[in-house]
């Protein structure tokens, strides 16, 4: 557990002790009222926002996402751990966006199910059973989404036949109630797939209320699809380095905060934030306004910055410096608490209740 | 956190999933191995906590034998972890700037003996400062950057500058030398010994003209 050292709102950012997670309040509350102000423009046919919680985990974010317009008033989640800590902090309509194979899980899925709204999705035979055999034991009713595998190595069944199959096995299966369609898809042909399937499933007699698709970085197309209800965005909210490559329209508001620990030589600084104040797994972070420095290396509690000539002198020991994290869901996981921040000034500690919740 | 907490005795394949798992014969006999490797030897072992991240393997490694009696970590907030589970003695192998930092390091420095890796004049003057004002000694070790281009002298008359300043300021204890090495690509053990024998020695040889000096040398990782 990180052991935070606690400053009275109204703290100038630069004191907070580091490395720590810092969100712009002002640029997170822009970045989803983008949305939320998209949506509402796009009519009352558009499909609404499940916000995904996987990139931040962190209830108070997930309030405001709900607070803004056009969603539909629940959340996507990865595992049955963050909708447990979810439900806690009063969350009632969640979609756990992943197939939940063991007992013991499907025991607490069930168990949730008597607090909250709960959807799950499935792609194999056996586990519309054991979900059905569970829901009834426990006397709650599931809802279930039927996951179609339609790019990439991903989970689900195949679009088309296999997927009616199972989507009829649901539909027949005592205590479940079959909800509709899912996919992590990825180019728009995946999202026509799945909308094919529906029009089959459909034309079967099968009533498909919801189909769950899309991204930060497609929901302008995926929303206006006919037949799309859900756009499950993630990272449009804190947003990160990578995503800001192919979504200009949204600003990273999440920060890791590092402090100048050694000026060895010149041309370079060392920072107090590595692989673990910062996560790594898919690339370097960005020096946030300080052109001329360059994330050039992590390794496990340092980070290597490259200083051009013309910056050199700029960049002291002990100064403080923003890495815009290239991947904000690896980022956020590494914290227990953000920092939220408006105009320089501490206003807020929000737990990332969910962080770690990967059971 | 994690609070999954399964009884003891719980079997293996009903434990929940994802779950990182020790296996105590493997990690008994590591531990004995270093015991073994360093029982006659002059040098010991340090072992670092960033990996273990927990008092109780620490415990077991210090038990086991073979080591000083004390260990390394990453960061103030890991020492503070090992404080309050009872180890004394602890090196924080990297630089520690930021004030707030330093205050802390200090007020842990009445319940164990603390050092911290230095490499710049000005944050010595500053523990200096803050140690002296909380009453302690904070040992320092030099970093000598050998083969990790990351923090650390660069050259050998800025750690003899840097250890004669400390050894002239309050609250200051000058304690030695110590560097971090990594050998690029993935090196065979041969290479990999070869090379952390030279970049020990590097560290171990005193600039010529300053004349002989013996160091105590540590080396984390």
């Amino acid at each position: 557990m990180e052991r935070p050292i606690f400053k009275p709102v109204g703290t100038p950012v630069e004191e907070l002790d580091t490395p720590a997670l810092v969100v712009d309040l002002n640029i997170l509350e822009k970045n989803i009222g983008l949305l939320s102000a998209y949506l509402q423009r796009s009519g009352p046919a558009a499909a609404k926002l499940r916000p995904h919680v996987e990139s931040h985990r962190c209830p108070a974010i997930a309030r405001k996402q709900l607070v803004a317009a056009g969603t539909v008033g629940g959340i996507c989640v990865s595992t049955v751990g963050q909708a447990e800590v979810f439900a806690e902090h009063g969350f009632t309509d969640m979609l756990v966006a992943n197939e939940i194979i063991p007992a013991q899980k499907i025991r607490r899925l069930c168990t949730l199910a008597r607090q909250a709204s709960i959807t799950v999705a499935v792609d194999q035979v056996q586990n519309v059973q054991d979900l059905s055999d569970a829901a009834g034991l426990h006397g709650v009713a599931v809802q279930v989404v039927v996951d179609i595998h339609t790019s990439g190595n991903g989970c689900g069944v195949e679009p088309g036949q296999p997927a009616l199959d199972l989507a009829r096995m649901v539909q027949q299966a005592p205590h479940l109630e079959f909800a509709g369609l899912m996919s992590r898809e990825g180019p728009i042909e995946g999202i026509q797939q799945v909308l094919d399937t529906r029009d089959l499933l459909e034309q079967a007699g099968l009533a498909v209320r919801m189909v769950c698709v899309g991204a930060s970085y497609d929901y302008e197309v995926a929303c206006h699809l006919t037949g799309v209800t859900e756009v499950l965005a993630e990272t449009y909210a804190l947003m990160d380095a990578r995503y800001q490559q192919s979504r200009p329209q949204l600003t990273p508001a999440a920060s890791v905060m590092a402090t100048v620990t050694s000026r060895p030589e010149p041309g370079t600084a060392i920072v107090d934030a590595g692989q673990k104040a910062v996560g790594i797994d898919t690339g370097l972070p960005l020096v946030r306004d300080l052109p001329g420095v360059t994330a050039v290396a992590l390794s496990a509690e340092h980070g290597r910055l490259q200083l051009s000539e013309a910056v050199e002198s700029r960049v002291a020991l002990g100064d403080k410096v923003w890495l815009t994290p290239w991947d904000i869901g690896t980022c956020a996981n590494l914290y227990d608490y953000m920092h939220a921040v408006r105009d320089g000034r501490l206003e807020a500690v929000w737990a990332v209740a969910a962080r770690g919740r990967y059971r | 956190m994690d609070l999954y907490r399964p009884l003891s005795g719980t079997r293996l394949e009903d434990l929940d999933t994802p779950c990182l798992l020790i296996d105590l014969e493997a990690l008994e006999h590591n531990f004995r191995l270093v015991a073994e490797t360093y029982r006659d030897r002059p040098c010991k072992m340090r072992a670092h906590v960033k990996n273990l991240k927990s008092p109780i393997l620490a415990h077991m490694q210090m038990r086991a034998g073979g080591t000083v009696g004390g260990v390394c970590a990453a960061k103030v907030a890991e020492a503070e972890v090992m404080v309050e589970g009872g180890i004394d003695d602890i090196f924080i192998a990297n630089q520690v700037v930021a004030r707030d930092k330093i205050e802390r390091l200090c007020a842990l420095a009445k319940q164990a003996k603390l050092k911290v890796a230095i490499d710049d004049p000005r944050n010595l003057h500053e523990l200096s400062e803050v140690a002296e004002a909380h009453g302690v000694t904070i040992g320092v070790i030099i970093e000598v950057d050998t083969s990790m281009h990351r923090a650390g002298v660069r050259q050998p008359a800025q750690g003899v500058n840097l250890a004669k300043l400390a050894t002239t300021l309050p609250g200051i204890a000058f304690k030695g030398v110590m560097s971090h090495q990594t050998v690029p690509g993935r090196p065979n053990k041969e290479t990999r010994l070869i090379e952390g024998r030279r970049f020990i020695q590097w560290r171990l040889s005193p600039p010529a003209s300053h004349g002989p000096m013996t160091w105590p040398g540590t080396s984390p990782g």
